[in-house]
């Protein structure tokens, strides 16, 4: 199984969205990082055939996804970023309303259903309203509409947006055991959603992909840029705003810097064991200001 | 294919306002009926004594069976002469139905004949059949009430559906939809058979109880008589011959015509715009408009292919019929009625490839 991307761009007006991006996708995990506005979404939506490039293609086992149509949808699920549901059916209902789109017989879709409400964590929940939900509770919801044709490929753009952390865990455990001879890619920017579940990193900036590797590799390649500094507390607002700090932590008088940088940021600064999340900050750092 | 369908008429009847329209429509209805009904009507015996309610239809009736058939300036001066008010004061409206229509064409303000024939009111009718006269006011009452309910019912219609489409876009559901297997075919043609099945349900089921209403009220008396006679002047433009039973038959098609056409443009509308509020007020000027051109010299024939004309119907029913070589005239009625499916099918292909190229955003 393998989809490929050919030079894929787009560009809306002045932007250019996503930058001939070339890649080829295999069975696995992909966890695609990037800050917001760097053209994941985009990606995504083209990988789904509900935005056109400008240029370049998608080939799904050599052949154009665009041509494939029906055939290529019945092997694709997707959640989008916002995840748009109808308020007044029960989460019961709109998964036989999902299930029906995706062409699922109505009997199996029952089972499906309930299979996947129990997997979420909704069958308490199944003849509620969606309007009556919470934000986590209405992600889970989407997770499992993306899941109930058993998809070969599996789109989820910011998946755990609005989950608490032991959603978050349930949900990596819940990618993990469904990514079997499947291809998952999933977007954020929450580094920790896919530091454990990926089994590789697309990094993407300004619509083009500037980096891509297992977890492990590329948080290697971060090895000599991560730095740990003690300072004095009045100092530490003065050393935030020089460098690039992942992390901050008060200690007495002192705080301890977790410092990211190409050189040794001071004295005394002792060299730290990188993790996903420095190197990301390593790329994003302007932006992540910015925001 | 079936069950995508019930999913999508299950949505069109979400929405509370689209009950309260329903409502909307069924008390307008119901109070128009109880207006026009047989509790509404009176008429004048000859000693000038007043009757109302069931009473006063059978008198009409029966006045109106004594001079029923051809309408001749003979019948006309009779009548005249039979129930013109003799005294200066009396009013020449509530007197019967006979009276009420013949006065109207045919009486001076004193109540005597104008000494027009029958074809001199009617410039327009061109057909060799002379014109027959019944009692008619069920008949007129039903038309006139299908009228004015279905231009509400137009209203119904735009509310309803204008969502269809849009109101995926501003969810967000549309990225769902169009990434499912069925997602850019087959649930499109669900929504849009949806919505036409709500159309004829609602507009269908409107018209049916109003139908079986009127001919349990008033019965099928009159129905020969010809549409242009009647006392509150519509219909005397019609130039051929067109007895009540026709007109009833051809405004149906008309109603029901307009309602597809409507339901057409909104769908096709509602799979453009962005929202459902902007699909309301567009779908709201696409209805509404075409009613100002009457006055702008478009004709008849281009006017009538629009809902609110066809929901008026005595516009296109004024159109000459069309002739083919055999001599076989042909109502422009069936034109609206070709018009209405042709814009069906459109709304199939055309909203199906505006759904399914829309770019998510």
């Amino acid at each position: 199984m393998e989809l490929r991307l050919d030079r894929l761009t787009k560009q809306y007006k002045q932007k250019l969205a996503v930058d001939r991006i070339d890649l080829n996708l295999k069975c696995g995990v992909y966890g695609l990082l990037g800050a917001n506005g760097a053209g994941k979404t985009t990606l995504m939506r083209m990988l789904c055939d509900i935005q056109d490039p400008t240029s370049g293609e998608i080939f799904y086992n050599g052949q154009n996804i665009r041509k494939m149509g029906e055939e290529y949808r019945n092997i694709l699920g997707y959640l989008p970023q916002n995840f748009g549901y109808y308020p007044e059916f029960t989460a019961y209902k709109f998964l036989l309303y999902i299930a029906s789109l995706k062409g699922i017989g109505k009997e199996k879709a029952k089972l499906r259903a309930l299979e996947l409400l129990d997997i979420v964590g909704l069958m308490d929940e199944k003849k509620r309203k969606i309007k009556t939900f919470s934000g986590g509770m209405k992600q889970r919801l989407g997770i499992a509409q993306a899941m109930l044709n058993e998809p070969e490929i599996l789109i989820l753009d910011e998946p755990t947006a609005g989950l608490d952390p032991k959603e978050r865990v349930r949900f990596r455990n819940l990618i993990s055991s469904f990514s079997q001879n499947k291809i998952v890619l999933l977007s954020t920017h929450i580094v920790s959603d896919v530091e454990y579940i990926a089994d590789e990193i697309l990094v993407m900036k300004d619509g083009r992909l500037i980096h891509r590797g297992a977890p492990e590799v590329i948080t290697k390649e971060a090895q000599g840029l991560v730095w740990e500094c003690r300072v004095d507390s009045k100092l530490a607002g003065q050393y935030v705003e020089e460098y690039n700090v992942g992390n901050l932590k008060n200690a007495g008088d002192e705080t301890i810097l977790r410092i990211i940088s190409d050189t040794k940021p001071m004295e005394g600064a002792i060299e730290a064991e990188p993790t996903l999340e420095d190197l990301y900050l390593y790329y994003f750092s302007e932006e992540e200001k910015g925001q | 294919m079936t069950q995508m369908i019930g999913f999508e008429f299950g949505k069109i009847f979400k929405r509370k306002i689209v009950y309260v329209a329903i409502l909307c429509i069924i008390l307008l209805g119901g109070a128009m009926f109880q207006g026009r009904g047989v509790e509404g009507e009176i008429a004048m015996l000859p000693d000038g004594t007043y009757i109302e309610g069931r009473e006063a239809v059978v008198y009409d009736i029966e006045v109106a069976s004594r001079y029923k058939g051809e309408l001749t300036e003979e019948k006309i001066q009779n009548i005249l002469e039979e129930f013109s008010p003799r005294t200066k004061d009396a009013a020449f409206w509530g007197i019967n139905t006979t009276y009420n229509m013949v006065a109207g064409f045919w009486g001076e303000n004193d109540g005597s004949w104008n000494g027009m024939g029958v074809r001199d009111i009617f410039p327009n009718y061109q057909d060799e059949k002379e014109m027959v006269w019944n009692y008619n006011t069920g008949w007129l009452s039903y038309l006139e009430m299908g009228i004015y309910t279905m231009v509400f019912m137009g209203f119904l219609l735009v509310i309803a559906l204008s969502p269809v489409f849009s109101e995926e876009y501003t969810r967000g559901t549309d990225a769902l939809i169009l990434t499912a297997r069925y997602g850019k075919r087959q649930c499109v043609w669900a929504k849009i058979i949806a919505s036409y099945l709500f159309t004829i349900f609602v507009t269908g089921g409107y018209l049916l109880l109003m139908t079986i209403g009127y001919f349990m009220e008033f019965g099928l008396v009159g129905g020969e008589a010809s549409v242009q006679l009647n006392n509150h002047f519509l219909f005397q433009d019609v130039p051929y011959f067109l007895s009540y039973i026709q007109a009833a038959g051809y405004c149906l098609v008309l109603w029901i015509g307009g309602s597809l056409i409507l339901t057409a443009i909104v769908l096709l509308l509602s799979s453009l715009c962005k929202s459902s509020f902007i699909t309301i007020i567009a779908a709201l000027a696409c209805y509404m408009g075409p009613n100002f051109l009457g006055q702008l010299r478009v004709p008849a024939e281009l006017l009538s292919l629009n809902p609110i004309w066809c929901f008026f119907a005595e516009k296109t029913l004024a159109i000459p019929k069309m002739f083919a070589g055999n001599g076989a005239g042909m109502s422009y009625v069936w034109v609206v009625a070709a018009f209405a499916v042709l814009a069906v099918g459109i709304s199939f292909g055309m909203g199906r490839r505006i759904f399914a190229r829309h770019q998510v955003t």
